[in-house]
């Protein structure tokens, strides 16, 4: 995954870059391009920064499920 | 009576267990621990004894007055090594002993492994505004 492309195309997508939904969406990318790893902290993090139960409950379970993934 | 079931991020006395983050847990543990917390909110509705929840976000900061004319002060963001409030839950039940025996219970929610967290909790009586008249 190109940094600086995922820098650039993320608030072109969601506005400013904060937090929650910048860490949730290049999370959701990362995955998507196969970084694993990445993706489930980049989901943890942006967990971290929910502003809403139901929020930070969603992106637990996805770190979780990514984590999964991960193990053989 | 009302007691104050606090939830710490960090503080309180040395873990019982490790406490293994949620996100490395498995997602059948996530949503057992999740169905665990709401199964114990819905019968302490239905028993009448839970009052309110909340569950706060991580950040935030001190904040205090800094004299005539001038801007609060703000101390942030909160230092690792120091305790740190996650939420509550407020329950009215009939004594002290009920208040122990339901942390008790919160404290037991399943976590990594599906095993019992062994979570601390922190239990405040409320300050009464009025004493209270017995019959």
């Amino acid at each position: 995954m190109n940094e600086s492309l995922l820098r650039e195309l993320v608030p072109a997508v969601i506005g400013a870059p904060d937090l929650p939904r910048y860490a949730a969406v290049t999370a959701y990318l990362h995955e998507r391009a196969g970084d694993l790893e990445h993706a489930a902290e980049l989901y943890a993090e942006a967990s971290r920064a929910a502003t809403s139960v139901p929020e930070r409950d969603h992106l637990t379970q996805e770190a979780a499920r990514v984590r999964q993934l991960l193990r053989p | 009576m009302k007691y104050l079931l606090l939830k710490h991020y960090r503080g309180g006395p040395v873990p019982a267990v490790d406490q293994v983050p949620m996100d490395r847990w498995t997602p059948e543990e996530v949503d057992a621990h999740m169905q665990f917390m709401h199964d114990f909110a819905a019968r302490l509705e239905e028993t009448g004894e839970f009052v309110e929840g909340q569950a706060l976000a991580p950040e935030g900061a001190f904040v205090r007055y800094d004299g005539e004319g001038r801007p609060p002060v703000t101390d942030g963001p909160f230092a690792e090594t120091k305790d740190l409030i996650a939420g509550w839950m407020v329950v009215d039940v009939e004594s002290w002993d009920r208040a122990v025996a339901l942390a008790g219970e919160l404290s037991a929610a399943p976590g990594a492994g599906g095993e019992p967290i062994h979570e601390w909790l922190e239990v405040r009586p409320f300050l009464t505004e009025s004493p209270t008249v017995t019959e």
